[in-house]
């Protein structure tokens, strides 16, 4: 996060603009100098510094920037180069995006001839796949350990992540930015190849193209040492400087019944949770798109809740259905472990004991022919009281994908299951539950974690020349497959809640999920999102594909449009006026403690520019997402995530040419000579000024 | 004055009476003024010897004591141990 200087940021914003008046041939003359001198390059990403308990990852630059001559490396060969031929070392390397692996990285950080990275992203993907993820995520926060399943433990079993080469979990001495604009990639490789471009084999002429990167983190070691220095600062010092925060946001959920949330749920009330995770991770902050390892299966997850709000008798089913949206699972399952701690110290209406059964919606979108398989736990599964239930729930499924273009199939029963919300609540308590996905084993997903887990990745394609609006209604076939998961998944959860009417009624709509995909991985700034937010937030709408990073601020863009989205599919339009909405306690038939009231700002009318704002009524709950192990003070916690973001006061990248070292010592020395020369010049013509300037009387003319 | 915690006056003390002590002509309170300062420069020396000692070990051990070492410090260094 960077750091936001109150008073101390006012300072030399006025200071400067006090200077331009003043001194008009001095600041802003520099200014123009500046831009004269350096090309900043805007359209970047950073990596940046994460900590838990025990390490630090991501990168570090100096307090005043990186600099190093550019050299282009196209491909492995150009390396030698920059590792030993070059003569102007240390070289920033401009690397294409294929050549980001592992093995490159490490030599990289084994020299001290490099002085920073900048990535270019590839277009097409990388066809052998990319994951800078861990080839076992979110390896010891599961359920397996030495005392449940120890030979699951550590994926000894199965290695869910394959291709994970683990970068986002190394720690770069250097800073390294991830180039998002092709055109200034071309700008950087213009002035490379105009300027260091080797000649006749040996090196090329001064002035040569630099780049300087800032990216210096304040945060060091691990969280505990962070957070200590936080606390200690905030206790002892004048100017107390936070260094690192946890990562946190909120986990979205909702009811099928409305429940009382400030109440305790009655110990015989039975509830089927339904749950996905909401956000992602790449090797750069703030890039995150997620769309294969969490959007596909939230927007499932959301279209199974419209369907099944439409059931008619969805209000008199024996047992109620909770829908959970988990924030932060990327980072050792922050969102679930804390909905799992709160529920086990009483702090949530919903008790351990109450959960019938659990659901989740692991990646989905990449099916295989058609296949969604479900995975169980085989250690619950040897208890003697959960595994009648574990073996009624598979059936409900199976028979749930009767008639839908879904092959629902089992997995060995003696494979673990995959990483997934749903076990952290195992650790807790055997509930009996499943997790669906797209992959048997490993996972389909070639880009888990990665830049390129975009709407391509899930094959999502729309035909040439149509119109934004008809984008987003716009049913591609990866909309047509999530719909058909939904509308298995709202069939088994109806049947789950004790439901024995007919559930061929029951569908998820393709258009929604349309809707949706386009929203969360294209462009928010849509009609429909438009229509469904509240007016004052407005600004977190963007033409750019959204990112899905748990971040440090809170609440991040992927949570708030969750809960919108949620409120829109699942809840009702109640009549009640702006001043009702925005205090449902004055409102006649309002029930403040079952109901969420949002006052949205409705659709554009045609032909006008005013927009028809309405009262949503839903079941739609935030609760916090952070660590328990922030909590309890527990920095350096085994048991809960740890993650902590660095803060930071400048990040930024920009070239410009250098001189060589000669040519600015000789500047400085004549710059130098030339000061005291006129300064002995005005001594003698002061000393002697009655020779020079003698009375006119004296001239002889 | 110059009681154990005053180096500083004690420098003060053998720069300003430097002088008066052992280049001025003699005079019959010399000798006081010349023990004070011969006493004052040793005191001096001392607390070089022990803050420079200190401070070198403060600096070059500080990140290895971790949490000794944040709470020993004033001002915490950003981005490095």
């Amino acid at each position: 996060r960077k750091v936001s200087g109150g008073a101390a940021g006012l300072g030399p914003v006025v200071g400067g603009s006090l200077n331009c008046v003043s001194f008009s041939s001095g600041v802003c003359w520099a200014n123009s100098v500046e831009r004269k001198i350096y090309i900043p390059l805007n359209r970047t990403a950073p990596c940046v510094r994460l900590l838990n308990a025990t390490h630090q990852v991501g990168c570090q630059s100096s307090m005043n920037g990186d600099t190093g001559v550019i050299h282009v490396v196209e491909k492995d060969q150009d390396l030698n180069w920059v590792l030993a031929d070059g003569p102007h070392p240390p070289y920033m390397v401009l690397l294409e995006g294929e050549l980001f692996t592992r093995e490159l990285m490490l030599r990289l950080k084994g020299t001290s001839r490099v002085s920073g990275l900048a990535v270019a992203i590839s277009k097409p993907s990388p066809p052998r796949g990319f994951s800078p993820g861990l080839q076992c995520p979110n390896d010891g926060f599961g359920v397996y350990d030495s005392d449940y399943g120890p030979q699951y433990a550590h994926c000894n079993w199965t290695v869910w992540n394959p291709l994970g080469n683990g970068l986002s979990y190394e720690d770069f001495h250097f800073p390294i930015f991830l180039l998002e604009d092709a055109n200034e990639t071309q700008v950087i490789k213009q002035c490379y190849q105009d300027h260091n471009l080797p000649r006749n084999g040996s090196g090329p002429e001064y002035p040569l193209c630099a780049m300087q990167l800032f990216a210096h983190m304040h945060a060091v070691t691990n969280t505990v040492t962070c957070m200590r220095r936080n606390s200690i600062q905030s206790t002892f010092s004048l100017s107390p400087e936070v260094v690192c925060d946890p990562l946190s946001d909120s986990n979205v959920w909702s009811t099928l019944k409305p429940i009382n949330a400030s109440r305790k749920m009655d110990p015989a009330d039975e509830v089927v949770i339904v749950a996905t995770r909401i956000d992602s991770h790449s090797f750069f902050w703030n890039v995150a798109p997620g769309a294969e390892s969490a959007v596909s299966s939230f927007v499932a997850h959301l279209a199974a809740a419209e369907a099944l709000h439409k059931v008619p008798d969805a209000l008199t089913l024996p047992r109620n259905i909770m829908f959970t949206f988990f924030q932060g699972e990327t980072f050792d399952y922050i969102g679930s472990s804390r909905m799992v701690y709160d529920m086990e110290r009483n702090k949530f209406p919903v008790r351990l004991e109450n959960i019938h059964s659990f659901l989740e919606l692991s990646q989905v979108a990449l099916r295989n022919s058609s296949a969604l398989w479900v995975h169980t736990d085989p250690v619950s599964g040897r208890n003697e009281s959960v595994r009648p239930q574990v073996r009624a729930l598979v059936e409900t499924l199976l028979n749930s994908s009767l008639g839908v273009n879904v092959t629902l199939q089992e997995v060995s029963q003696s494979q673990p299951l995959p990483p997934s919300s749903f076990q952290r609540f195992l650790r807790a308590r055997p509930i009996p539950g499943a997790v669906l996905a797209d992959h048997r084993a490993a996972f389909q997903n070639r880009y888990y974690q990665s830049v390129y887990d975009t709407a391509e990745n899930i094959l999502m394609r729309y035909p040439e020349g149509l119109s934004p609006e008809e984008t987003l209604d716009y049913v591609t076939d990866t909309a047509q497959s999530l719909a058909e998961v939904a509308t298995v998944v709202a069939r088994a959860l109806y049947q789950l809640a004790g439901g024995t009417g007919n559930t061929s009624a029951i569908q998820a709509d393709p258009r929604t999920v349309s809707r949706m995909l386009y929203g969360f991985l294209i462009k928010t700034n849509n009609s429909w999102f438009q229509s469904i937010i509240k007016q004052d937030l407005k600004g977190l709408l963007g033409d750019e594909p959204p990112q899905h990073y748990i971040a440090v601020s809170y609440p991040v863009n992927t949570t708030q449009l969750v809960q919108f989205v949620l409120a829109n599919l699942t809840g009702t339009v109640v009549n009640f006026t702006k001043e009702e909405c925005l205090n449902p306690e004055r409102a006649p038939g309002a029930d403040k403690e079952m109901y969420d009231y949002t006052w949205v700002q409705g659709s554009r009318e045609p032909n006008s520019t005013s927009r028809v704002p309405f009262c949503v009524q839903s079941t739609v709950h935030l609760t916090k997402a952070l660590s328990p192990a922030f909590e309890l003070k527990e920095w350096g916690s085994t048991e809960y995530s740890t993650w902590t973001e660095s803060r930071w006061k400048d990040i930024r990248a920009r070239i410009f040419l250098v001189a060589s070292k000669e040519l600015e010592i000789i500047t400085l020395v004549v710059g130098i000579a030339i000061l005291v020369l006129s300064l002995l010049a005005t001594y003698f013509i002061n000393a002697k000024a009655h020779v020079l300037f003698s009375s006119p009387g004296d001239v002889a003319y | 004055g110059g009681f154990a915690l005053l180096p500083f006056l004690w420098l003060v003390n053998v720069l300003w009476f430097c002088r008066e002590a052992f280049l001025a002509p003699a005079y019959t309170e010399q000798p006081q003024i010349k023990s004070y300062v011969q006493r004052s420069a040793v005191g001096l020396l001392f607390w070089v010897v022990v803050l420079t000692t200190w401070v070198t070990i403060f600096q070059t051990h500080r990140a290895r004591w971790g949490e000794l070492g944040d709470y020993l410090s004033f001002t915490i260094p950003l981005g490095i141990p």
